[in-house]
């Protein structure tokens, strides 16, 4: 009862004090639900991402990796015919998943990638890319991040995918395809990722903020015109598990994060749950109230590899990305976490893009409705 | 194109027009009442024939077999007349492919009732051979169910009728319960099912009078509170003779009105008088107004009537205050268009989503005028039409009539050619105010849409519209305010509001306009004791259904010469 | 869900492969070229008796641009107007009547309604009689299994003009997946199907259902004459559902190439131009099967609501409120935000004509069968004006009943002179038609054959 009554009265007080602030902006937290989460990729106007070219497609890498394996010429031939056609693809797919060759035996290529050589597919040459100085060290393999300017980024994530072309945006604004796809079909059965931003008294300049990213119990949803609602109610899950909490500063609109863990939970048909370690974030708040922003840090590979690898020939075929390839790529561009017996590093920079539209969050379990400025509290002001 | 002469003559008849549609109704503009007519002298209106509307069906099927039957098929749609449908329900028909629709439906029911898990429970008893026919069984199923569906035990002819034609089909299809199950599909199609039949017998405590028959009057009291057909007490009240004594049918009228059923009949009344099936056909935009879907407009609708229903049944409220309360409901959905927080877990939320919210003082919303439901209902798909929300507040909220425009009306003297883009709404409709062809009629509408501009084509709040701000003042019959809340009062406090709820709710009860006797008894009689009453909807629902009045009917007319219309049925033939 | 096996599924649309799965791609009923009752030469039924003659109505709100669609020549050979383009290829199953109106008698004008209302029924007063389709189809189709069907591209079953009586509204389809199960469901009888069994549940609900006519006598003596009219109605359209279960439980004709068509995805439902048009479609392909399976001779087609409702996407304005709000442009002299819609809703019709034209029949197409009624409900949308109303008389150049490709102009005349042509012209014994006003025994003589 106290705390519905108090509830009142802060909406009382919400609907008065918003009358008479500018919009949005009187130290309440915001809230948030993510309407997009995938990899931050540069498609370089001038090219420079991708000098020799995407990697190729599976007409030709098949043709390759077929013949490397002792086929002869008419065979393989006849199995890339078959590929194109139509009504005789389906027989060709066992014959590519078992292309791996293990003492001479046929193996999976998909579940054993190793048992393909390395085809070595072509990587990001290019000098762009978005993220975060995470190590401290401006190293010759780093980006400069083409928003901030920011030298010696680490995103060796995006030099894996960045010239496959299911995987790579194509325009400064677009979506990666495959990513697009895979977002589109599952966002509504994803629980929905909650942020929330304490603290944002002047729209420009904050010394301290605090960033909480959660996941709801409820999945997000779309309207009817096909984009993520906005100002629906979600209760955040108090699971410490994915409960993450960050400190940051705004100056000049963008909010900047102390460096922090990332856990959150995700689909088992993507990824299944995030791990980032060593992660930072910078985020930005637009007219509209909608939050913009990048998430990087550092990330087990294997994951990334897997999200397409246990796909198989679905995705390699149909997608154009020789996964035994893509398996070696991100070994190879792993850089952190070595393991102790292998040496070899486990995880990988990595940069993600991420959307929010205004939402409102509640917290159940601890019986506290947190209140957000809405767009008719502050259309009410004017 | 129409010459001067003729535009000048329409403009003039427009006035005329105009000016009597606002004088032509006056005990809705609240006049004095008179002195209040001796009701024995109150002739009582004819006996209406009603189809069964969409929701009145639904109730009976779920009322006779249960709630766990689904019913497939296309309704024919309902037809609106003199505000109701339920009135116009006493005006339509049958046609062939809405025969052919009952027909879909009916036999996807007795499937089901059929069926291997309903059956035993359905039928009393069993027959004595699977294969044969069994008209002992048959017949006791017929005249059980019978009596339930066609709210009236079934006469002799038809109980053999109907038990005969089971023993055929039974033969034809080779098995007792295929053949009982295709009877219960004719039965299902029958007229004495799909309409609402009123028989008049003549009145012994006023000779010369005629009242509707015992299952008659039940059928007329349980449709109007409950909106389906009688249950079984009443039925059987109506076989006892319960119901021919005042004293019997006060009973079954007080223990319908502690009924929880009391609240579908309450709610499929108002969403009859505030035209909630329009939202079937309502299309928005989705980009424009993407938070729009037939999943909001289904909240909205159950938004408005839990206000209604939790402000009349529960609270006991003063029907006035319907237009000022800030006490509502919230669902998710709709908090994401209020633009508030609904918490899982706020106090009083319940399992289905549903919680009760109030708007804070001092909110700009108030009322159910300011509810999605009537905001999002009278607009376009991708605007708000001032005009279309002042009408239907007249014509639904005060059961005042706008006329149609005339023919011919020359819109080219609207027009400013040299500048049409006008920014807000009110802007645009300045010719709306300064025409002479159009002040007429336009200026019992548009002063109260445009009071109510804030609130965008699905409702929700917007304090300018394309960088002006916007002026939300407006005037209705001489009261003037500033703000959509003083809309909201000045509505609370028109005489027409109560009285037309007044007359809506009688001409729903009896499923036609009432006559001018029974006019000036509802104003008289019923509009002063439900001011007395404090306008509280039962005691008002009550007052009704225990008058002497409510059952009164005259006499059939006699067979007429054969009109046209039946002249031409006989050709179709 | 197995994401690699929707891959793999998909794999032979090799790009792009689950984008096409989201957005809904476009799907037309195939139609087979149909030859339905022919006998040998494909001239006339089986039977000896001559191909059917369809009548239709096709109906569109707010009328079109006065100046841009009346032929400059009368008769014959007329050149077809601006805003008449794209029926072009139809020019010659085509006449056109200018200057036809509806009077309204002192009755009220229910906009966008009132003008329809006297051409389709003959009077714009309280008691409208049988709209024409009600008439044509009680004289030419007792013997289908539908009387007519009535459709709705926007969606919604009140869209429709079609009536017997005030208390018998004919409600349109609003979705062209229920009117293809209504024909093509369990009771389509498959003409090509090896043996034909009547279906047993069918003959013994036909003999139950017949019995409800027992009690009428006694139902109707307690009722009063208006309530009477009303089940008087209710018993009529019991007779029209028997007459529909004899057909069902007949053996049909072999036909040579009536395959049942397949079946529609559910699309979705609107008023913006593209989804009405593509709803049309829809519905004017499964209607051609109907008509060239004789599963019914006469279709009502009701376009838009009376005061259009169709939008473009993503803007607010209807056709209507562009008809009353658009500024005449100074250069064209007319309202160009309204002439785009009735530029789109002419392009739905000449869709519908394309079709019928598309199914072969005999020794000509469905078009040369089909008499098409196409009209609005008023002169200038803006003025609300009732004078010259388009009507339309489209196909049925084969039929031998009606002569086509003129302009008929008049001058002031009733727009009932139309329907009473289409009436003799159909071989209905009927003098004059419409009341008032309204009221004409003059049939226009240059139509007759």
């Amino acid at each position: 009862m106290t705390i519905w009554r108090g509830h009142k009265a802060a909406v009382a007080a919400l609907m008065l004090t918003a009358s008479f602030t500018t919009p949005a902006m009187a130290g309440q937290t915001k809230g948030f639900v993510v309407s997009w989460f995938n990899q931050a990729e540069y498609a370089d106007p001038q090219g420079r991402d991708c000098p020799h070219g995407v990697n190729d497609g599976p007409e030709i890498y098949y043709r390759k990796e077929l013949s490397a394996i002792g086929m002869s010429h008419a065979d393989v031939e006849k199995y890339i015919n078959d590929f194109l056609d139509m009504s005789k693809f389906k027989q060709t797919i066992p014959i590519a998943q078992m292309r791996g060759r293990i003492n001479g035996k046929p193996a999976d290529a998909y579940a054993i990638p190793t048992s393909v050589p390395d085809p070595h597919l072509k990587l990001v040459e290019g000098p762009m890319g978005y993220g975060f100085n995470l190590d401290g060290k401006v190293g010759k393999n780093d980006f400069t991040d083409p928003e901030t300017g920011e030298k010696g980024v680490k995103n060796q994530l995006y030099r894996v995918i960045g010239c496959i072309n299911e995987l790579k945006t194509h325009t400064l604004t677009d979506r990666p395809p495959l990513q697009l796809n895979y977002w589109n079909v599952l966002y509504e059965q994803m629980p929905a990722w909650l942020v929330e931003i304490d603290g944002v008294d002047d729209p420009k300049n904050n010394k301290d903020v605090t960033i909480t990213i959660t996941r709801a119990f409820e999945a997000p949803s779309k309207d009817s015109g096909g984009n993520v609602a906005t100002n629906l109610t979600f209760s955040s899950d108090p699971n410490p598990r994915w409960h993450n909490v960050v400190h940051g500063t705004m100056k000049d609109g963008m909010i900047t994060t102390d460096t922090f863990d990332m856990n959150m939970l995700g689909d088992p048909f993507w990824i299944q749950e995030f791990h980032f370690k060593q992660a930072k974030m910078r985020l930005q708040i637009d007219e509209a109230g909608n939050l913009r922003g990048f998430v990087g840090g550092y990330h087990a590979w294997f994951p990334f590899y897997w999200q397409y690898g246990s796909e198989g020939w679905g995705v390699d075929a149909t997608n154009n990305i020789d996964l035994p390839g893509f398996y070696y790529a991100l070994k190879n561009a792993a850089d952190a976490d070595p393991d102790p017996k292998t040496g070899e590093n486990r995880m990988i920079s990595s940069t993600w893009l991420m959307e929010a539209v205004p939402a409102f969050v509640t917290h159940p379990d601890d019986r506290r409705a947190e209140l957000t400025p809405t767009n008719e509290g502050a259309a009410r002001g004017k | 194109m129409a010459s001067k002469g003729k535009l000048l003559f329409g403009g003039v008849a427009l006035l005329i027009v105009a000016g009597a549609a606002v004088i032509a109704f006056p005990e809705l503009t609240g006049q004095k009442a008179k002195k209040p007519a001796d009701i024995s002298s109150i002739a009582g209106g004819p006996t209406v024939l009603r189809r069964l509307t969409q929701t009145q069906y639904q109730h009976v099927i779920a009322d006779v077999f249960g709630n766990d039957i689904t019913i497939g098929g296309r309704f024919e749609p309902d037809i609106r007349d003199s505000g109701l449908i339920e009135v116009g329900a006493g005006k339509v028909s049958v046609p062939a492919s809405g025969l052919e629709q009952y027909g879909k439906m009916a036999r996807s029911i007795s499937v089901q009732v059929f069926d291997k898990a309903h059956r035993d429970s359905m039928v009393g008893c069993k027959p004595a051979s699977p294969n044969a026919p069994d008209d002992n069984c048959a017949g006791q199923f017929v005249s059980q169910v019978g009596r339930l569906l066609y709210r009236r035990p079934l006469t002799q002819e038809e109980t053999a009728n109907l038990v005969k034609g089971a023993a055929d089909a039974t033969k034809t299809v080779g098995n007792f319960y295929g053949g009982l199950q295709i009877t219960l599909t004719t039965m299902l199609q029958a007229p004495q099912f799909l309409f609402n039949w009123e028989t008049s017998v003549a009145d012994r405590s006023h000779p010369g009078q005629f009242t509707l028959n015992a299952y008659s009057k039940a059928s007329r009291l349980s449709f109007f509170l409950w909106n389906s057909a009688p249950d079984d007490m009443l039925l059987t009240a109506a076989e006892k003779g319960e119901l021919d004594t005042k004293a019997g049918f006060t009973r079954q009228v007080d223990r319908m009105l502690v009924s929880p059923r009391l609240e579908a009949g309450a709610r499929a009344y108002f969403a009859d008088m505030f035209n909630f099936d329009g939202f079937n056909n309502l299309s928005k935009d989705p980009t424009i107004y993407p938070k729009y879907s037939f999943g909001l407009a289904t909240d909205a609708q159950e938004q408005t009537l839990r206000t209604v229903s939790n402000h009349l049944l529960v609270k006991d409220g003063d029907y006035r205050d319907l237009f000022t309360t800030r006490d509502t409901f919230m669902s998710r959905q709709l908090g994401a268009v209020y633009s508030i927080p609904v918490p899982k877990d706020a106090p009083g939320a319940m399992p289905d989503g549903w919680q009760p919210y109030s708007f804070p003082a001092g909110d700009p919303r108030s009322g159910i005028l300011m509810q999605v439901s009537f905001l999002a209902l009278h607009s376009h798909p991708g605007r708000t039409s001032p005009t279309l929300r002042g009408k239907a507040l007249r014509e639904t909220i005060l059961c005042q009539k706008v006329p149609d425009p005339p023919g011919n009306v020359n819109f080219n003297v609207v027009q400013d050619t040299k500048n049409p883009a006008y920014k807000t709404v009110r802007q645009r409709l300045e010719a709306h105010r300064t025409q002479p062809t159009c002040t007429g009629c336009h200026k019992m509408m548009d002063p109260i849409g445009l009071s109510l501009e804030n609130f965008d084509s699905i409702g929700t709040y917007r304090a300018g519209e394309n960088g002006s701000a916007i002026d939300a003042s407006g005037e209705i019959d001489g009261v003037k305010f500033d703000s959509a809340e003083g809309l909201g009062k000045a509505i609370h406090d028109h005489p027409a509001t109560t009285a037309c709820l007044v007359n809506r709710l009688y001409a729903y009860a009896v499923g036609r306009q009432p006559t001018k006797s029974e006019t000036e008894w509802l104003r008289a009689d019923l509009g002063k004791g439900f001011a007395a009453d404090g306008y509280k909807f039962k005691p008002l629902m009550r007052r009704i259904a225990i008058s002497d009045v409510f059952f009164r009917v005259i006499a059939p007319d006699p067979e007429t010469r054969p009109t046209r219309q039946a002249s031409l049925q006989g050709a179709a033939q | 869900m197995n994401v690699t096996q929707r891959l793999a599924d998909l794999a032979p649309n090799r790009r792009g492969f689950m984008r096409g799965l989201l957005s809904g791609a476009a799907v037309t009923v195939a139609l087979p070229f149909l030859d339905c009752f022919l006998n040998a030469n494909g001239t006339a039924l089986a039977s000896g008796a001559p191909l059917p003659t369809r009548f239709g109505t096709w109906f569109w709100g707010c009328g079109l641009t006065p100046g841009r669609w009346e032929p400059k020549q009368r008769g014959a050979g007329y050149t077809m107007p601006d805003e008449l383009t794209m029926l072009s290829p139809y020019a010659d199953q085509l006449s056109i009547f200018s200057g036809f109106k509806t009077f309204l008698d002192g009755n009220g004008l229910t906009p966008h309604q009132s003008g329809q209302r006297g051409i389709i029924t003959g009077t714009t007063g309280k008691e409208p009689d049988p709209s024409i389709d009600v008439l044509i189809a009680d004289a030419t189709g007792p013997n289908t299994r539908f009387r007519s069907l009535e459709v709705s591209p926007m969606g919604n079953p009140n869209n429709t003009i079609s009536r017997r009586s005030n208390s018998i509204i004919n409600a349109a389809e609003a979705s062209p997946m229920a009117l293809y199960a209504r024909l093509f469901g369990a009771e389509f009888q498959d003409p090509n199907a090896a043996d034909f069994k009547p279906d047993p549940r069918i003959m013994a609900e036909k003999s139950v259902l017949s019995a409800i006519k027992d009690s009428r006598e006694k139902l109707s003596g307690q009722l009063g004459a208006a309530d009477k009219a009303r089940l008087d109605e209710y018993f009529t359209s019991l007779r029209q559902i028997e007459q529909q279960m004899t057909i069902e439980l007949q053996k049909p004709e072999p036909l040579a190439a009536c395959t049942k068509a397949e079946k529609p995805n559910e699309k979705p439902v609107g008023t913006d131009v593209e989804t009405t048009f593509a709803n049309h479609k829809l519905f004017a392909q499964i209607l051609a099967h109907a008509l060239a399976c004789d599963q019914t001779r006469v279709m009502n087609i009701s376009y838009t609501d009376g005061a259009s409702s169709l939008r473009k996407v993503g803007e607010p304005t209807t056709q209507h409120i562009h008809t009353h709000e658009d500024p005449i442009d100074d250069k064209l002299g007319y309202q160009p935000g309204a002439a785009y819609f009735e530029n789109q809703i002419m392009l739905g019709f000449a869709t519908l004509l394309e079709t019928l034209k598309s199914v072969k029949e005999g020794d000509g197409t469905l078009l040369d069968r089909t008499v098409v009624m196409a009209l609005s409900e008023c002169g200038y949308a803006k003025q609300h004006t009732l004078e010259s109303i388009p009507v339309f008389l489209a196909g049925g150049k084969g039929s031998g009943k009606i002569k086509t490709g003129i302009h008929v102009a008049a001058a002031g005349e009733p727009g009932t002179r139309i329907g009473l042509t289409v009436q003799q012209c159909l071989g209905l014994s009927v003098n004059s038609w419409g009341v008032g006003s309204m009221r004409t025994a003059r049939p226009l003589t240059e139509l007759f054959v």
